[in-house]
């Protein structure tokens, strides 16, 4: 099987520091527009935790020549569709629409960069923030299990640090932001050099340069623009921490985290192998021992959450059957941990695992959303856009020695534990 | 900056991908849909029959079949079934719909010949071995558990039921109900498994980067040529009970299941609603963009952007076969439960009294013709969509007009939509804690019916 052609991407970068870069792919008469802002919740003061995602939220509420609440309905009205997510290290935005729309999309992205505080006020800020506190509510509170990985992060990094909050953030803080934070925030972390924007699709680079130059060219730098908050923390964990949370929940279920190695750490791909073979399908061994074979578990899971500084995380759960052994379902699942790092995985499964990562670099391909994306984020977390067309050859380079290494140094006993446990007693 | 919007600039028509078909000695469909850049190609295998042709009894029964499916064949057990299909890069498995079941793999185009024998071992000779059947159904009834401990799940499948008689298949979840999957036994499934081998006509649809006539050629001499066409009939006749009521005026009925301490209510409304080969197709999917679908719809507007009630509300038509519902739900905080609910209620009926603007109906057009192709980025998803026209009995070629025929929706076919969807029995349902939400709900005028909590293990 031939690698696979590598993505073509422009890079450039306009004299306010704004980065763009371009792939022309014809595949569908469509293009994608994503900016990154290298700013998340990380960088929120201490009081104002879920900050920045209630910020990604005024971003839609209108700017100069945009009324409130028009931003979505004018991309869907075109033929398109929008979102924007916010997370620890970054907040990005994202639009894709009929190739022929493609600059009213860089001119709204240019409007709200240059002009969101002439729309903003305290109605849509009041208005909004009700809207977050449901969806903290709807994703979080009021789900089973949904309250996992806020109690995991701030397990694993210590109060102070800024991985420690929950990109939601909490009410008292949603309650206490000001139309001043708001306007703080922009004015700090929204501009043209603290931003990436990718266009891909079916496009004409110079109109797209030319467009771009037109409608962000005359935003200004932020000449000041803060350095982010210092991430460091050592990677083990220095013990092991346990936490029981009784929630509404039908059955036990066990999650796990372990300080893991950073984005641009080459010991990031093969901890992703690691994962991979060990939870990733019907075949793995987590799946084959807990869920097939002892019968303990309904599921599994084990993954990374890539983080640029300080320490990722590999967090795993497993929902216990019922009437089965929770103890026995830890036990197993720890003896499986451990027992890649002592014996590595096996030829079959190095060879397996590699076939699986080239079948997803061919459905990263498929996507013009997803190259946008990741061009987005290796631009803005790593300066290196031109990963992307490394990331199969790195993955491919990770032999069984290297898979077997850091299960060992990073799958080890230094982790949270952390239980969900019925109310009331089934 | 600029304050003048632009305009569209040049832009080329969507094609979806063009259907090239072909047939095995036995008379088992081929359809190949060719997409140039897409290497990683997907094969789907389509069963004509699902979970709507479920006698009450054995409910559930096809979706236990597509998760054992998958445990071994005739050459391979469940391990070495994944380790040979991974080997090739390919992901595969089986699932079950309300009219049929597929079983399929994504991999690169290149291999498609060395995935064909497993999916054919699968499919036509199932090991069922006992020991996963047990597990399967043990995981099944675990689940129903979970859903009843979700207020998103738990309201959903209380709605359908409330929306269909008891009778009908369209009442119960297609996973099968505690009482039915706990029947189900390796008798049951074998006979079920040859009723769908012999009802109606397979059909192996393919999309990708690939040669139409030499994947057609290796369909033919794969062990996928042992299929045969069938002669049973392949659907149960089109499900479209629970009749048209002429309940006017009186208190609304309102089903409330309590869930003690709740920080939010979930809430639906819900109807009978139309068919997928309902002649007003895309007359209803243009309605339900400007009621419930589009971000400016009519129900997320008011009750996300005006009112700041909910992180999201929408509503719509889930198309099937037969008649399938067409609901609206969202999840709002507790104390304004009943505001919430007489807002919604007053959004989903105003098509009715105040018809869509041109230029709800110009959106809700545009961003269905415009969004259309970004549904179709991957191979699996077109193979996908084919495969959901095979099971409806609809022509492959059915998509190719779908941009036009959005494009053409009348305002009169839009108003007959909300017009004979009001004439449908409305059902509500409240997930939330009974305590604080009850007596607004009645201070509002409804007649609320509550019922508590199930106890784990029975529901």
């Amino acid at each position: 099987m031939s690698a696979p052609h590598p993505i073509p991407l422009k890079e450039r970068r306009l004299s306010n520091g704004l980065r763009l870069i371009t792939v022309v792919d014809r595949t569908t008469p469509t293009a994608t527009v994503n900016i990154w802002y290298h700013v998340g919740s990380k960088d929120e003061r201490v009081g104002r935790t879920g900050f920045a995602h209630l910020f990604e939220h005024l971003m839609f509420q209108g700017s100069a020549n945009v009324s409130k609440a028009e931003h979505l309905s004018l991309i869907e009205s075109v033929g398109g569709s929008a979102n924007a997510t916010t997370w620890l290290d970054r907040t990005n935005y994202f639009a894709t629409v009929p190739a022929e729309w493609v600059e009213l999309i860089l001119w709204m992205e240019a409007d709200r960069l240059g002009t969101l505080l002439e729309a903003l006020d305290q109605a849509n800020l009041d208005n909004q923030r009700d809207v977050v506190k449901n969806e903290k509510r709807s994703s979080y509170d009021n789900q089973p299990y949904g309250t996992a990985y806020l109690e995991l992060l701030a397990l694993a990094y210590p109060k102070g640090h800024p991985y420690h909050h929950p990109t939601i953030g909490s009410m008292e803080d949603l309650d206490a932001a000001s139309l001043e934070d708001v306007r703080n925030f922009f004015a700090t972390w929204y501009a043209p050099n603290n931003a990436v924007l990718t266009v891909v699709g079916d496009i004409d680079e110079a109109e797209i340069v030319a467009a771009v130059e037109r409608h962000f060219g005359g935003i200004a730098a932020n000449p000041a623009l803060p350095s982010h908050p210092d991430l460091t923390i050592s990677t083990p964990l220095g013990g092991e921490i346990r936490k029981t949370v009784k929630d509404k929940v039908p059955d036990p279920r066990i999650h796990l985290a372990y300080r893991a190695p950073i984005l641009s750490s080459p010991d990031l791909p093969a901890l992703e192998i690691a994962c991979q073979i060990l939870a990733g399908g019907r075949g793995s061994r987590l799946t084959r021992r807990l869920v097939r074979q002892e019968q303990l578990a309904q599921d599994v899971g084990l993954s990374v959450l890539p983080f640029v500084d300080g320490a990722s995380l590999v967090v795993g759960s497993a929902t216990l059957r019922p009437g089965a052994d929770a103890t026995r379902l830890e036990t197993l699942f720890l003896e499986e941990l451990r027992g890649l790092g002592e014996r590595g995985p096996t030829a079959v499964e190095m060879e397996r695992a590699r076939a699986l990562i080239e079948s997803e670099e061919l459905a990263l391909r498929s996507d013009p959303e997803t190259i946008a994306d990741q061009i987005g984020m290796y631009a803005t977390l790593l300066s290196d856009p031109e990963r992307i067309n490394r990331d199969l050859a790195i993955y491919q380079g990770v032999d069984a020695a290297a898979v077997q290494r850091v299960a060992q140094q990073y799958l080890a006993d230094d982790r949270v534990i952390l239980w969900y446990e019925p109310v009331e007693a089934p | 900056m600029s304050a003048a919007r632009p305009g569209p600039g040049s832009g080329r028509a969507y094609r979806f991908p063009r259907a090239i078909e072909g047939e095995t000695a036995n008379g088992v469909r081929i359809i190949v849909l060719p997409m140039p850049a897409r290497p990683l190609a997907s094969v789907q295998l389509v069963l004509p029959t699902g979970a709507s042709a479920e006698p009450r009894e054995r409910s559930g029964i096809t979706t236990a079949l597509a998760r054992l499916l998958p445990e071994g064949g005739e050459h391979h057990d469940a391990d070495g079934l994944v380790e040979a299909s991974e080997l090739l890069g390919a992901k595969i498995g089986a699932e079950a719909g309300w009219e049929s079941l597929v079983v399929g793999a994504t991999l690169p185009a290149g291999r498609l010949a060395g995935i064909l024998p497993l999916i054919a071992e699968i499919a036509i000779g199932p090991r069922l071995p006992e020991r996963e059947i047990e597990r399967v159904k043990a995981l099944r009834l675990a689940a129903i558990d979970q859903v009843q401990a979700s207020p998103r799940a738990r309201a959903s499948e209380a709605l359908v039921a409330a929306i269909y008689d008891e009778g009908a298949a369209y009442s119960r979840p297609a996973g099968g109900t505690r009482e039915s999957v706990s029947a189900i036994d390796r008798t049951a499934l074998h006979a079920w498994h040859q009723q769908l081998l012999s009802a109606g006509r397979p059909t192996i649809v393919i999309a990708g980067e690939l040669d139409p006539a030499a994947a057609i050629r290796a369909v033919q001499e794969s062990p996928l040529a042992a299929l045969t066409r069938g002669s049973g009939k392949a659907h149960a006749p089109a499900d479209t009970s629970s009749p048209i009521s002429s309940e006017r005026g009186g208190a609304p009925h309102l089903l409330l299941l309590d869930r003690p301490g709740s920080v939010q209510s979930e809430l639906r409304i819900g109807r009978l609603g139309r068919s997928r080969l309902d002649p007003l197709f895309h007359a209803a999917l243009v309605h339900s963009e400007v009621l419930g679908g589009l971000f400016g719809s009519r129900l997320n507007r008011v009750l996300r952007e005006e009112k700041g009630y909910t992180y999201g509300a929408a509503a719509g038509f889930e198309f099937r076969r037969g008649r399938g519902p067409f609901t609206a739900r969202t999840a709002v905080e507790s104390s304004v439960t009943a505001a919430a609910l007489v807002e919604a209620r007053r959004q989903l009926g105003s098509l009715a009294t105040d018809p869509a603007t041109e230029e709800e109906l110009t959106a809700a057009r545009q961003y269905l013709r415009g969004t259309f192709p970004l549904r179709f980025g991957t191979a699996s998803a077109v193979a996908g969509a084919v495969t959901a026209l095979v099971a409806n009995d609809l022509a492959v070629d059915e998509l190719d007009k779908f941009q036009s025929s959005v494009e053409s929706v009348p305002a009169a076919a839009v108003a007959q939509v909300a017009e004979e969807l009001s004439t449908e029995r409305e059902r509500i349902v409240v997930v939330g804690d009974a305590a604080s939400i009850e007596a607004p709900l009645r201070d509002a005028g409804f007649a609320v019916e509550v019922r508590s909590e199930p106890v784990k293990g029975e529901s």
